[in-house]
C-alpha cells in the first residue's frame, strides 16, 4: 500500500492526502474527478471495502461529496471525495456497484438536490414526494469556503495544478 | 389487474415494474410486524415475493438540519431520539466526534461510566428485539419475559441517566451524573441475575423446533452482500466476519476488557439471532468487569462546554457500535457555535437496504422473519 | 297441539339449550384464555371488572355488541355479512349429537359423528367468504390459507376418526362412549394412541389455533380473513372459534377419553372436566409456541399425519378383521 502513493490502481486520483486517524477518524483522503468515481468504487469493492455512507457538504465552491469506505476486519477508513459545482451537481451513480449506495444517493438528492446520473430509481426517499429537493442547501450568505472548514491533511500525491480549494469552480461571484 | 385504483406516488411507481398476474401488497406503515412506521410494498405471486421495496420517511425528522441550527451542546438530546432502543451508542458517537474535533481528553471514570451504561443499554435493546422478534414469529409470551428483565435494567439505568428510554446523559467531556456506590452495587447484583435468565431463554425459545424451522436457512446475507450494502452489526457477524467497532476501531475503554465478539458462519436469520443472544452474555461480561475496575476521579472535564461553546473548525468522523451496527457521525465545523454539517450514518439504514434483495423469492412469512432479524428501529432509519 | 311433532319440539329445546351452552362456555373460555395467558406471561390477566376480572368477558361482549356494524367501502355487503353468520350457525348444530351424559344428548343419532364432520366443513366456506367478501388483500390471503389448510387437515382428522369407527363398529357417539369403561386404561386412547395424537393435531389445524393459526396470522396478515371485521361481525367469528374448540375437544373426549365415563361417578361432569383439560392444553400451546410457516404446515400434514393416519387405519382394519 505504501508503495502506491496513488492508493488506486485503476484511476489516477487528483490528490491523495494522509491524515491522522485519531484526529479525524480517516486514514486517507482521495480526491477524484466525478467521472472516475464508479471505476474507483469497483476497485474498492474488489479490495473488500464496504461503503459506509455518502455525504454532501454545501460550500462556496460547490458540493463536496464524500464517499466513506471502510474495511470489516481492520481499522481503515478512506474517503473518496469529489467536488461538483452548484450549477451542475451531477455525479455518476455507483448503485450498480455498491447496491447500498442506492439509498445513500437518493438521500443526497433529497437533501442537496444532487443528481446521480444513471441511477435507476432516483425518487424521494426520506422526504415527501411533493417536498422540493434540497432542504439542506445553504444560502449564499451562510456558505463557507472549503479551506475554512476542512484540513485534508498532508498530501502524498497531487496531480499537477490541482488544489482541493479550486477557486475556478467557485460560482459565488456569478450572481452579482 | 389492479382492483384498487387508489394508491400514492410510491405505489404507482412500484406498479410500473409489476409482472402479469401478481398482487401488489402494501405492508405498512401500520402493520404489526413492521415495528413502527416502516412501509414495504410487495409484489406477490401467491405467497411468494417477487419484488419488495421499502418506503421510508414516515418518521423523518431531519436531525441533520436540526444539528445545523442548534449549538454543539444543545444537539445532545437529539441523539437520544435517533435510535430510541440504543440511544447511548449515538450519544457516544456524537460526543466522540466532537471530542475528536476539539481534542478534548475525557476523564477515565467518565469513559467507564459511558461503557457501563451503554452496555446495559445494549442488553435492554437486545432483550426488546428478542421479544418483538418472537412476537413476529407468532410466539406471544417471550416478549413479556423480555420486558420483565428489561424493566430491571431500566429501573437501574434511570438513576444515573435520568430517563428510561431516550437517554441523552453523555456530555461533551464526560457524562451528566456520576455513578454512586448504590448503583454499582445494584449493577453487580443485576449481572448474575440476568445471566441466570439466559438458560431459561434458551430452553424456552432457542431450542424450540418450530422456531428453528422458521429461521434456519432463511434470509441468507453473506459477506459479499453485506459489503455491497454496507450492512454491519449482527448481520455481518452472523455472516462469519469478526467485525465489531468496539474491537476493530477501539474507542473509549473497550480495549481494557476481556470479552469476545460472537461470530456465526451460517449467515441466516438463526445466526443473527444467536449473535444477539451471545452479545447479551458478552455485554454482561463487560459490565461486570467495568463495575469492578471503575477508577475514582472526575466524571466531567473541569472546563465543561457551555451552550455557546465553539468547536474548532475542521472535520471529524467517529464510529461507535450500537446494538444494530456501526453508527457513524461525520462532522464538519466552521468554528462557530453550531456545526456546519452533520451527517448521521445509521446502521439500520444500510441493514434494511439488504431486505429487498434478500426477500426475493421467499414467502410472506419468511419476509417477516427476515425483517425481524434485521432489528430495525424506524426512527434511526429515517432520522 | 297434536300437529306439532314431539321431535321438533325436542330439537328446538335442544337448540336453545345448546345456544345457551355455547354462549356460557364462550364466556368462560374467554375468561380462561385471558387468565391462563396472563399467568403464562407472568402477569395477573384481567383484574378490574368484577372480582379477579370475572366479569371481563361480559364487558367484552357488551363492547362488541355495542359497536357499529361497519361495511368497508368496496366490500360485497351480502357475502361480508353472510360469512360471520355462516361461521356461527352450523356450530350450534354440531352440539346436537354430542353425548354429554348417559341421557344428556341433544339428538341421539346413528350417524352423529358423520353429522359433526359434515357440518364442521361449512366453517371453511365462511372463512373463505369473509376473506373474499371484505375485498381486502390480507383477507384474501388469509382465506386462501384457511381453505388449503382446512381441506388438508380434514383428511387425517377423518382417517383418525374412522379408525375408532372401525374398532367400535358405530358412528353413534353415545354408543362409542358407552363402549368404554370408567377407568383411563379402558378408554380408547389406550388402544389408539396414534389416532388420538393425529386427531388432536389435526383439530388444532382445523380450528385455526396456534401454532397453526395461519389464516389470521397477525404478524403477517394483520388479522387474515377477519381483518375488516369489527364489533359483532368479529364477535361471531370469535365465538365460532371457541365453539369449534369445544366441539373438537368434546369429540376427542367422546371418541378417545371415555366421554362421561370416569372413576367413581359417571356423568356429565367427567365429560366437561375432560373437555376443559383438552381446552387448557390448546390454550397452553397457543401461548407457548411460535407459528409455523405455511409450507411447513402443509408438509406436516401431507408427509406425516396423512401416511400415519392411513397406516393406523390399515392396522386397525386388519386387527378388527382378525378378532
Amino acid at each position: 500500500m505504501a508503495a502506491n502513493k496513488k492508493l488506486l490502481d485503476s484511476v489516477t486520483p487528483l490528490m491523495v492526502s494522509k491524515c491522522s486517524f485519531d484526529k479525524t477518524g480517516l486514514n486517507f483522503n482521495v480526491f477524484l474527478s466525478p467521472d472516475d468515481i464508479p471505476t474507483a468504487a469497483k476497485e474498492m469493492l474488489r479490495k473488500e471495502y464496504y461503503l459506509e455512507d455518502i455525504d454532501a457538504v454545501d460550500v462556496v465552491e460547490g458540493f463536496l461529496i464524500t464517499y466513506h469506505y471502510a474495511r470489516f476486519e481492520s481499522a481503515e477508513r478512506v474517503a473518496h471525495r469529489v467536488m461538483v459545482t452548484h450549477a451542475e451537481p451531477v455525479v455518476p451513480t455507483i448503485s450498480d456497484i455498491y447496491q447500498g449506495a442506492d439509498w445513500h444517493e437518493r438521500e443526497c438528492t433529497d437533501f442537496h438536490a444532487i443528481k446521480f446520473s444513471g441511477h435507476p430509481n432516483l425518487i424521494p426517499l426520506l422526504l415527501d414526494p411533493d417536498t422540493p429537493q434540497g432542504v439542506l442547501l445553504k444560502t449564499d450568505k451562510s456558505r463557507k469556503p472549503l479551506r475554512d472548514l476542512i484540513d485534508f491533511g498532508e498530501s502524498v500525491f497531487t496531480t499537477d495544478g490541482f488544489t482541493p480549494f479550486d477557486e475556478a469552480q467557485a460560482d459565488l461571484k456569478e450572481p452579482k | 389487474m389492479n382492483a384498487f385504483p387508489e394508491g400514492d406516488f410510491y405505489t404507482h411507481h412500484f406498479e410500473k415494474g409489476a409482472r402479469e398476474n401478481t398482487m401488489i401488497l402494501n405492508m405498512g406503515p401500520q402493520h404489526p410486524s413492521t415495528h413502527g412506521v416502516l412501509r414495504v410494498i410487495l409484489e406477490l405471486d401467491g405467497e411468494y415475493i417477487v419484488r419488495a421495496e421499502p418506503v421510508l420517511g414516515y418518521l423523518h425528522r431531519m436531525h441533520e438540519k436540526m444539528a445545523e441550527v442548534k449549538s454543539w451542546v444543545q444537539f445532545m438530546p437529539n441523539m437520544g431520539r435517533v435510535d430510541y432502543l440504543h440511544p447511548l451508542a449515538w450519544n457516544h458517537a456524537w460526543v466522540g466526534a466532537v471530542e475528536k474535533l476539539a481534542e478534548i481528553e475525557v476523564p477515565e471514570r467518565a469513559e467507564y461510566i459511558r461503557v457501563i451504561t451503554s452496555e446495559l443499554n445494549r442488553i435492554s435493546s437486545h432483550l426488546l428485539w428478542w421479544g418483538a422478534y418472537l412476537l413476529d414469529l407468532g410466539a406471544f409470551t417471550p416478549i413479556m419475559y423480555a420486558f420483565d428483565d428489561r424493566e430491571r435494567i431500566l429501573d437501574l439505568m434511570q438513576k444515573p441517566t435520568g430517563s428510561r428510554l431516550t437517554y441523552s446523559s453523555f456530555r461533551i467531556g464526560g457524562v451528566m451524573n456520576d455513578l454512586d456506590d448504590g448503583f454499582l452495587k445494584d449493577c453487580a447484583e443485576l449481572v448474575p441475575y440476568l445471566r441466570s435468565r439466559l438458560p431459561m431463554y434458551k430452553d424456552l425459545v432457542t431450542e424450540n423446533v418450530i422456531l428453528r424451522k422458521r429461521i434456519e436457512d432463511v434470509g441468507h446475507m453473506d459477506k459479499d452482500m453485506c459489503m455491497r450494502y454496507g450492512a454491519t452489526g449482527p448481520l455481518i457477524r452472523g455472516a462469519g466476519v469478526k467485525h465489531d467497532t468496539r474491537i476493530i476501531e477501539p474507542y473509549s475503554v473497550y480495549d481494557k476488557f476481556d470479552w469476545e465478539v460472537p461470530v456465526y458462519k451460517e449467515a441466516d436469520a438463526m445466526a443473527r439471532y444467536m449473535v444477539r443472544m451471545d452479545e447479551i452474555e458478552q455485554s454482561l461480561r463487560i459490565v461486570e468487569q467495568a463495575v469492578a475496575m471503575i477508577p475514582d476521579g472526575d466524571f466531567m472535564i473541569k472546563k465543561r462546554p457551555k451552550p455557546a461553546w465553539k468547536a474548532p473548525a475542521g472535520e471529524a468522523y467517529f464510529a461507535s457500535e450500537s446494538a444494530r451496527g456501526k453508527v457513524g457521525i461525520h462532522i464538519v465545523s466552521d468554528g462557530s457555535k453550531t456545526p456546519y454539517r452533520v451527517k448521521l450514518r445509521a446502521p439500520g439504514f444500510s441493514n434494511l437496504n439488504v431486505f429487498a434483495e434478500c426477500s426475493k423469492g421467499t414467502m410472506l412469512a419468511d419476509a417477516v422473519a427476515i425483517l425481524g432479524s434485521l432489528d430495525m428501529v424506524i426512527p434511526e432509519i429515517d432520522r | 297441539m297434536s300437529q306439532i311433532p314431539v321431535e321438533l319440539v325436542k330439537i328446538l329445546i335442544a337448540l336453545v339449550a345448546v345456544a345457551a351452552f355455547v354462549g356460557l362456555n364462550g364466556l368462560v373460555l374467554v375468561y380462561l384464555e385471558r387468565k391462563v395467558a396472563g399467568h403464562i406471561q407472568r402477569r395477573p390477566g384481567p383484574f378490574e371488572v368484577g372480582p379477579h376480572g370475572l366479569l371481563q368477558p361480559l364487558a367484552d361482549a357488551v363492547k362488541l355488541i355495542g359497536k357499529q356494524l361497519f361495511t368497508p367501502k368496496n366490500a360485497d355487503g351480502f357475502l361480508f355479512w353472510l360469512a360471520p353468520i355462516l361461521s356461527f350457525m352450523p356450530v350450534l348444530l354440531l352440539f346436537l349429537p354430542l353425548p354429554f351424559g348417559p341421557k344428556l344428548t341433544g339428538m341421539n343419532l346413528n350417524l352423529g359423528l358423520l353429522l359433526i364432520l359434515a357440518f364442521s366443513g361449512l366453517n371453511v366456506l365462511a372463512t373463505c367468504l369473509a376473506g373474499w367478501g371484505s375485498n381486502n388483500k390480507y383477507g384474501i390471503l388469509g382465506a386462501a390459507r384457511a381453505v388449503s389448510q382446512s381441506v388438508a387437515y380434514e383428511i387425517p382428522l377423518l382417517l383418525s376418526v374412522l379408525a375408532i369407527a372401525f374398532q367400535t363398529g358405530s358412528l353413534n357417539l353415545s354408543e362409542v362412549v358407552a363402549g368404554q369403561g370408567s377407568w383411563p386404561w379402558q378408554w380408547n386412547f389406550m388402544v389408539q394412541p396414534l389416532a388420538f395424537i393425529i386427531f388432536f393435531v389435526s383439530a388444532l389445524g382445523e380450528t385455526n389455533r396456534a401454532p397453526f393459526d395461519l389464516a389470521e396470522a397477525e404478524s403477517e396478515l394483520t388479522a387474515g380473513f377477519h381483518t375488516e371485521y369489527s364489533g359483532m361481525g368479529f364477535g361471531m367469528f370469535f365465538l365460532a372459534e371457541y365453539a369449534n374448540m369445544i366441539v373438537v375437544c368434546s369429540v376427542a373426549v367422546a371418541l378417545f377419553l371415555g366421554g362421561w365415563n370416569g372413576p367413581f361417578f359417571d356423568g356429565a361432569w367427567w365429560f366437561l372436566a375432560k373437555v376443559y383439560v383438552l381446552l387448557l392444553v390448546m390454550i397452553w400451546l397457543r401461548w407457548t409456541f411460535p407459528r409455523v410457516r405455511f409450507d411447513q404446515l402443509l408438509n406436516l400434514n401431507w408427509k406425516w399425519l396423512m401416511p400415519l393416519a392411513l397406516l393406523n387405519l390399515l392396522i386397525t382394519a386388519f386387527v378388527t378383521k382378525l378378532s
